[in-house]
């Protein structure tokens, strides 16, 4: 029975790692989370040009602002429902989540106020560029677009760091388990070094 | 979006004829169960609040999803530590004795000589998930329920379940807005489910009727689901669950090959984004009856807050969730007393659930 589980497992993990190059994106250049939310979040085009960049700061801004209320709105209910629960709860355990509430809370204020206020390194860029008036249209596009290579080379790069990451991680785990006696936590080492080398698999392509 | 309404309207009024008083059976044992936690099955306090009805929830944000298919919505890649515990933790160590097979007088007196009802759900576990592929590994899950009846000769419900599992899923968008994908999930269980007479528990022979049994199991599920390109997201899902090879005693505890449907929308408000699901799966071999699968579940996000609700045959449930970045955590109220049965025996669980993202 051990063989088969492998054989279908490995079936798996082979058919899931040889897939990201078409599911990373799909249709309109969206993933399938950023199609059904409606968002856009990692596009590359957004560079290409001007106008391009110009709508996506636009997009980005209304659901930074967006973003931002929910969070604060949020943040705000969790810190009042934290307040509320501890006031009428006798089991520490659920006092204790409670307090995560308020501790969550209190974060998503800050997040939210920080997605409101200050927004991402697009948002400054564009203000960046905005701002030279003497940078003709056809040389905000050509920066524009030196920055979106230089920023699909770092984004390799990055990938290549947390696939080295994730493998020596893997290697640690996978040599960490084998010291185990049979057990829970052996199976624990096992599984986080088995999906730490899925994730190296995944960052390699 | 008139399309988007009509298509609320007719889901509306199908969940209104499905969830009408006169469609529920009363059960006889609506009092000996607990409304959400059920031996052959692990959910997450999200899927539990919203009464299991997640095959189309695509994303679930404290576990993995419950269909395969919805893999690719996944955002990023993360890993996650989970612990999830309800109220009547401390029988977990006499609910450990039971299952460690050395019942005795004390035990069964400290067991069943006290409070009628007695229930635990404990779970920990390691989830990783990622747009190509999520695992999860439980190395420790344990429920237990037993219910005491009839003073005069008590009758003892019984279930006790410890278990270790492995789930790995994953899936791909075939055409647009079309998903499949599969799961494999291998359990290990120890496990006791019984119906004794007390007083039968006064001998040896009576005792050895509780003594645990085995199985283990690997599953395949394959799942599918089809987003309509329409507004409110209207979605249709279907899967098959224990599909495999099982071994050991599934007499007392059976889990048959079973088809699961699911249909579910997310209508467009200002803030914020809220799905509607409609299920019919069963969460046990008991469950006979097409009203007793049948599954209502909400659930509200606003930045950091996820607002859930359910109700099922089994019961109602209702759930806060609180998410951000590494830190998240949960509550969750669920009880067996439903508007539309009156009952005088019920019972109530509060769970609590806290997790760590990596």
């Amino acid at each position: 029975m051990k063989n088969r589980i492998f054989a279908l497992l490995s079936l798996l993990i082979f058919s899931a790692s040889a897939w990201p190059s078409v599911t990373d994106k799909t249709r309109d250049g969206r993933t399938s989370y950023e199609e059904f939310h409606d968002v856009f979040t990692g596009d590359m085009q957004k560079y290409s040009s001007w106008h391009a960049f110009e709508l996506s700061v636009q997009k980005e801004n209304f659901r930074d602002s967006n973003d931002g209320l929910s969070y604060i709105l949020s943040g705000s209910l969790a810190v009042i429902a934290g307040f509320a629960g501890q006031g009428v709860s006798s089991d520490p355990l659920e006092k204790g989540v409670y307090t995560l509430f308020q501790s969550i809370g209190i974060a998503a204020i800050g997040y939210g106020s920080y997605s409101l206020m200050v927004g991402n390194d697009d948002k400054l860029l564009y203000s960046a560029l905005e701002g030279q008036p003497n940078m003709s249209l056809h040389e905000r596009t050509e920066f524009l677009r030196n920055y979106g290579r230089l920023k699909r080379e770092r984004e390799r790069k990055e990938r290549i760091v947390k696939a080295i990451t994730h493998g020596m991680i893997a290697a640690l785990n996978i040599y960490t388990a084998t010291q185990q006696k049979p057990g829970p936590v052996q199976n624990a080492l096992y599984f986080i070094g088995g999906v730490n080398v899925l994730a190296t698999i995944s960052y390699s392509f | 979006m008139q399309r988007g309404f009509a298509s609320a309207v007719v889901f509306i009024c199908f969940v209104f004829v499905a969830f009408s008083p006169s469609s529920f059976a009363q059960s006889d044992l609506s009092f000996s169960r607990n409304a959400r936690t059920f031996e052959t099955q692990q959910g997450s306090l999200i899927t539990k609040a919203l009464a299991f009805a997640c095959l189309s929830l695509t994303v679930v944000p404290d576990g993995l999803p419950c269909n395969p298919a919805f893999t690719p919505f996944e955002k990023e890649p993360h890993f996650d530590f989970e612990g999830l515990i309800s109220n009547g933790y401390p029988t977990m160590e006499k609910m450990r004795l039971l299952l460690s097979g050395n019942l005795n007088q004390d035990l069964v007196q400290a067991l069943f000589g006290g409070d009628p009802v007695l229930q635990i759900e404990g779970n920990a576990e390691l989830d990783f998930h990622s747009r190509y592929f999520n695992a999860r590994y439980t190395p420790a899950s344990v429920k237990f329920f037993s219910v005491v009846r009839n003073e005069a000769n008590p009758l003892i419900d019984v279930y006790a379940v410890d278990e270790q599992n492995f789930e790995f899923q994953s899936g791909y968008e075939f055409l647009p807005g079309l998903f499949a994908g599969a799961q494999v999930r291998a359990v290990d269980r120890k496990y006791v489910r019984k119906q004794v007479f007390l007083l039968d528990l006064a001998t040896d022979e009576g005792r050895a009727q509780l003594q645990p049994q085995r199985q283990s199991a690997v599953y395949f599920e394959p799942g599918v689901s089809y987003v309509f390109n329409l507004p409110w997201k209207p979605r249709i899902s279907a899967m098959i669950v224990n599909l495999g090879i099982q071994n050991g005693n599934f007499s007392d505890m059976n889990e048959p090959i079973e088809g699961q449907y699911s249909i579910g929308i997310n209508p467009e408000l200002p803030w914020g984004d809220l799905s509607i699901l409609l299920d019919y799966r069963s969460m046990n071999y008991q469950e006979s009856s097409y009203t007793e699968r049948l599954r209502l579940g909400m659930m509200y996000h606003l930045g950091a807050m996820y607002l859930g609700g359910g109700v099922d045959n089994n019961g109602v449930s209702g759930g806060l969730f609180f998410s951000l970045q590494q830190l998240n955590a949960g509550i969750l109220y669920s009880t067996t007393r439903v508007p539309w049965q009156s009952s005088d025996f019920f019972t109530q669980t509060v769970y609590v659930e806290a997790g760590w993202r990596l």
